[in-house]
């Protein structure tokens, strides 16, 4: 069981040799989506391997000949592989309307990629009008047909009904997983859970849960670390870098539950079977949030942290902000006089793809969990 | 004290107008919404509501050099600093009370649209959080490519119609739709005007410099389908007109003719204007205030506004923003562009550098100059650094031109 | 007797205190020369001289600061917050506030019952509102950094520097030498930024008296009166600013070491 975990850890670390192996097995087509929801299961379906392009540590030289320093690392990142060659394995890409920094990169992506082949996925933001559906259908629709012309396959209703029930149980699993971190989270690094998480990101599903339904009994009598003397939420855009998670590990603070982007809010609201296809994905985008990218009026996102502390019997809260993101960094200042007001701890910790030096994020986390009596002098 | 126009004294009678009404409204009759820059206002005034417009009284703000003050006062409850100027000197008025039009008063409820960024959808979000009011988001799809798709436009009128019952639920008002179809031709009619006073700056010399009409522009943003916008336009238009006749230069001996492509840097206009003064340039227009000339089709009022709201420029594909410069520079026969590139409105900078690359490589090439700043903060605007880069711009454009004015026509 | 020692390796600085038996301050030194350059041995040699015992005689040690995981010797480490907060407490017991301002980053931390820390805010990676603001800007102005202060006290208006950023506000700096500004309302707008932009973050924390002013730029009397103007609150500068967080670490170890026996 030790090799499968590792496996999948080999997968998270290095993403671009496995997705290369995947397409020189299967002869298919890999389609790269941004951050932060794709309809992964159309993709699936025509046959082509969804891959996640959310950024990654690297350093900036090329891309920024092309935006300026306060487009946020995810974005930069992504620009800077495409510029490098990194995704020269990557047959199509997929921008989501997901702010104003991705929507303006894929006008940029287009004018240096003109060739490649590139769909933009603009979501209705005002899911509450009854023209968003209509809207929405017609978006998928064309989703589906230009994924056919990439993949020249076609998207039955049967391969998407498949790809459905594939993704529901990849889902459920990672569910179980997520509850796992909570009930035993000494069976899992902070790294490794991480990791776990971003493999699946990058292999096809069918075969992921055949990995994760292997390791979840497994990882249930594993043990790694003594238990956690702080238990944490995580919420956010991602858990980047991951030293974070080790230097948590280190000082004895474990991640109990997340609401991150790259994490539970991309694996919440499991598709509804009992619909008709396609619909039941566009009603499964209606249903998705709380989250800082899905138009919000009641900002609900401040009552689901605080239900996620109480549930996990949490003892504090990392807000841990990609710089630059417009979005979260909105969300911070009501979520702070929330969690302030319900006696929640909160700390803010600013993080971008490639920072490198951690002193200062140690600092800050070990004085946290010195605030929360859970670290040293107390 | 400078001699005031007539059309300068109805501005300013405007300007307080806008901003004292709405606190000594009756709610039951005018209620007061507060709207992003470019809303579908027409339903609002048909149902006697007050808009009031954050963004412009930030400008406000920052053209009186409180930005910093205000930001701060939201920093310090949590906003980042990366975030909008706009949104923090705003937010930051609400906290402290502080303004130079002595604040705006209270909203019955938010109308946002995202036609110009994503940010004013947080931003709302927040407000609506704040103050406990119902809050309707037009929701205009970003155009990827050179046409606005129909699905898209059908979706966006769609709301547009569920705009209607939810006006009249928050206002407890019936619509009354032929009223709104008189606010829509007086909006018509004020925004022909408003594109009738942009395209005077293509006389040389131009009657009045860019930065003049971030002034003029406050009727056409903030009052839009009112009798009294329509008014001020048809004053102002007349006047310029005036001044052309008798040949007057908003710079004198103009020899330059600069586009100005961005927000204003609010805080700064004046010694800009008087160093582009000393070289004899002139910013006659600019990409700004293109972006309150909507003109409806009456005929088909709904799907015409659905375009119209939706084809905002900086809502538009980078190579529709192109032609909209190459348009420009051909227009209105232009020497050079200084770009702002704003840390506060990311829809206008990112893809800056790659829009001046593709200009340089059509047969439209002027000089450009980009440089660093911010609208309403000028913590992250360096005036030396503007100077540097507007001589390095100037300087080779004087070289090549001829000494005694403009540039050949080829 | 129980002798127990603080180390405190800033960017710049090392700082290292020796205290007997939890109470008493045997020695303290600041020593140039922080995470690079073997500031820690240089500090701990010479504050063990001054105090006249050997490193056998030191009961325990702790390391605090951002060498802190580098540094060794020492047998526990605490966060530079922790000792702060701790340090604070032993030299002002009645300190709510501590506003910490290095060389690398500025801190504020907010004091509960016996020096607990129950809250605190750190700036972001860009340098305004540090040591290193103020060093860039003095570099600009031509001076040495410990003068600032001086210069300072003689200004008769502040010349406002508006830009935050470190590269923007040094061209703001020269280009109001070039303007003939004087030179010491320069330094007192220079003084004013970084009060601006510290004050600014403390506010995210509800603040109350009594609020002390440690690390290296507390010994400009400028920037802490700026502070205090700015904050509308008296600033206390305790006797030993450069030392506080090793005065910390110092009496973390004692309890650490009391424990043990």
């Amino acid at each position: 069981m030790e090799s499968v975990l590792q496996s999948l850890l080999e997968v998270a670390a290095n993403p671009s040799s496995e997705v290369s192996r995947w397409r020189q097995r299967t002869g298919g087509k890999v389609v790269g989506w941004l951050p932060i929801y794709v309809p992964e299961e159309i993709i699936h379906a025509a046959g082509a391997l969804p891959v996640s392009l959310w950024g990654g540590r690297t350093e900036i030289v090329r891309a920024d000949a092309h935006l300026q320093g306060f487009a946020c690392s995810v974005v930069r990142a992504v620009l800077e592989y495409g510029l490098k060659g990194t995704y020269n394995m990557v047959d199509g890409f997929i921008f989501p309307s997901t702010c104003d920094h991705i929507q303006n990169t894929s006008d940029i992506w287009a004018s240096l990629f003109p060739d490649r082949p590139k769909f933009d996925l603009v979501y209705p933001a005002n899911r509450q009008s009854k023209a968003a559906v209509v809207y929405l259908e017609q978006l998928f629709a064309d989703l589906e047909q230009w994924l056919e012309e990439l993949t020249g396959q076609k998207v039955t209703s049967e391969k998407l009904r498949e790809s459905v029930k594939i993704y529901n149980c990849y889902r459920a699993l990672l569910a179980d997983l997520f509850s796992l971190r909570s009930r035993k989270p000494e069976s899992l690094s902070g790294p490794e859970m991480g990791q776990i998480v971003k493999s699946s990101l990058f292999l096809e599903k069918a075969e992921f849960n055949r990995h994760l339904s292997d390791l979840l009994p497994w990882l249930e009598h594993r043990k790694v670390k003594p238990a956690p003397k702080a238990r944490l939420v995580l919420t956010g855009i991602m858990a980047e870098p991951q030293e974070i998670l080790a230097i948590l590990d280190e000082l004895g603070g474990a991640i109990v539950a997340d609401d991150l982007a790259l994490g539970a809010r991309i694996l919440r609201a499991p598709v509804r079977e009992e619909l008709p296809l396609p619909a039941a994905l566009v009603d499964r985008h209606l249903r998705l949030g709380p989250c800082s990218t899905l138009y919000d009026w009641r900002k609900g996102r401040g009552a689901h942290v605080q239900h996620l502390v109480a549930e996990h019997a949490a003892d504090g809260v990392i807000f841990i902000n990609m710089k630059f993101c417009e979005a979260e960094e909105f969300d911070y200042p009501v979520l702070k006089a929330e969690l302030e007001e319900a006696g929640i701890p909160l700390l803010f910790l600013e993080v971008e793809q490639q920072m490198a030096a951690m002193g200062q994020i140690r600092t800050r986390l070990q004085a946290f969990l010195e605030v929360l009596g859970k670290g040293a002098g107390s | 004290m400078l001699k005031m126009s007539h059309a300068g004294n109805y501005l300013l009678g405007l300007t307080m107008l806008h901003y004292t009404a709405p606190k000594q409204a009756d709610r039951k009759k005018n209620p007061v919404a507060w709207c992003s820059s470019i809303v579908p206002v027409e339903f609002l005034r048909a149902l006697d509501v007050l808009p009031l417009f954050p963004e412009n009284h930030a400008a406000l703000i920052g053209a009186r050099k409180m930005g910093v003050e205000l930001a701060e006062a939201a920093e310090a409850i949590g906003y980042s600093n990366d975030i909008c100027s706009y949104a923090r000197a705003d937010i930051g008025h609400i906290l402290t009370g502080k303004s130079p039009v002595d604040g705006l008063a209270r909203p019955d409820f938010l109308v946002c649209c995202n036609n110009i960024c994503g940010t004013v959808v947080k931003w709302y979000e927040n407000l609506a959080k704040h103050f406990h009011v119902p809050l309707f988001l037009l929701d205009t799809p970003f155009n990827h490519e050179r046409e606005i798709s129909e699905h898209s436009l059908r979706y966006v009128e769609g709301q547009l119609r569920e705009f209607i019952p939810w006006l009249e639920g928050v206002t407890g008002k019936i619509f009354d739709y032929e009223r709104f179809q008189e606010i829509a031709m007086v909006s018509n009619e004020t925004s022909k005007l408003w594109r009738e006073v942009l395209a005077l700056a293509k006389h040389k010399p131009a009657p009045f410099t860019a930065f003049d009409t971030f002034n003029y522009m406050a009727p056409i943003v903030t009052m839009r389908g009112t009798p009294e916008a329509l008014e001020y336009y048809r004053l102002l238009l007349d006047e310029l007109l005036q001044k052309v006749k008798e040949g007057a230069a908003a710079v004198p001996g103009e020899k330059y003719r600069l586009l100005w492509n961005g927000i204003p840097v609010w805080y700064s206009m004046r010694p800009m204007l008087q160093l582009l003064a000393k070289y004899r340039a002139n910013l006659v227009c600019s990409t700004y205030t293109n972006g309150w000339v909507l003109e409806f089709d009456t005929d088909n009022l709904l799907g015409s506004m659905a375009r119209v709201y939706s084809a905002i420029m900086i809502n538009q594909s980078l190579g529709l923003k192109l032609t909209n410069l190459q348009k420009m520079l051909s227009n209105f026969d232009l020497d050079g562009i200084i770009h702002h590139s704003n840390r506060s409105c990311k829809p206008y900078c990112f893809g800056l550098y790659d829009l001046s690359r593709q200009l340089q490589a059509s047969n439209h090439a002027v000089p450009e100059m980009i440089f660093d700043g911010d609208q309403t903060d000028p913590r992250h605007f360096s005036w030396a650094q503007f100077e540097s880069r507007f001589q390095s711009f100037i300087e080779p454009l004087m070289l090549t031109q001829s000494p005694n004015g403009y540039r050949r026509q080829s | 007797m129980i002798l127990t020692m603080g180390v405190d390796l800033g960017s710049i600085t090392a700082k290292c205190v020796i205290l007997q038996d939890g109470h008493q301050v045997l020695a303290e030194r600041v020593v140039k020369g922080g995470m690079i350059g073997g500031g820690a041995e240089k500090a701990v040699a010479e504050a063990l001289t001054a105090a006249g015992v050997a490193q056998e005689e030191i009961a325990n040690a702790v390391a605090t600061g951002y060498g802190r995981v580098i540094y060794a010797a020492a047998n526990e480490e605490m966060s530079e917050i922790g000792c702060h907060g701790k340090g604070a407490f032993f030299q002002e017991p009645a300190a709510r506030i501590v506003i910490d301002i290095g060389g690398q980053d500025f801190k504020v931390i907010k004091l509960g019952a016996g020096g607990r820390v129950v809250n605190f805010v750190m700036n972001e990676k860009c340098a305004a509102g540090t040591g290193r603001f103020l060093e860039v800007m003095a570099q600009a102005l031509g001076h040495p950094v410990s003068e600032l202060a001086q210069i300072g006290s003689r200004a008769t208006e502040k010349v406002a520097i508006s830009s935050t950023c470190t590269v923007f506000a040094e061209s703001e700096v020269i280009s109001h030498l070039a303007a003939d500004k004087k030179v010491a309302d320069i330094v007192a707008g220079i003084h004013e930024s970084i009060a601006r932009r510290i004050a600014g973050l403390a506010q995210r924390l509800t603040l109350e008296d009594k609020i002390l002013v440690t690390g290296g730029v507390a010994q400009n009397q400028g920037v802490v009166a700026a502070l205090a103007e700015r904050l509308g609150r008296e600033m206390f500068v305790p006797r030993f600013p450069q030392s506080n967080g090793a005065l910390g670490a110092a009496l973390y170890a004692f309890e650490k070491s009391s424990l043990v026996r």
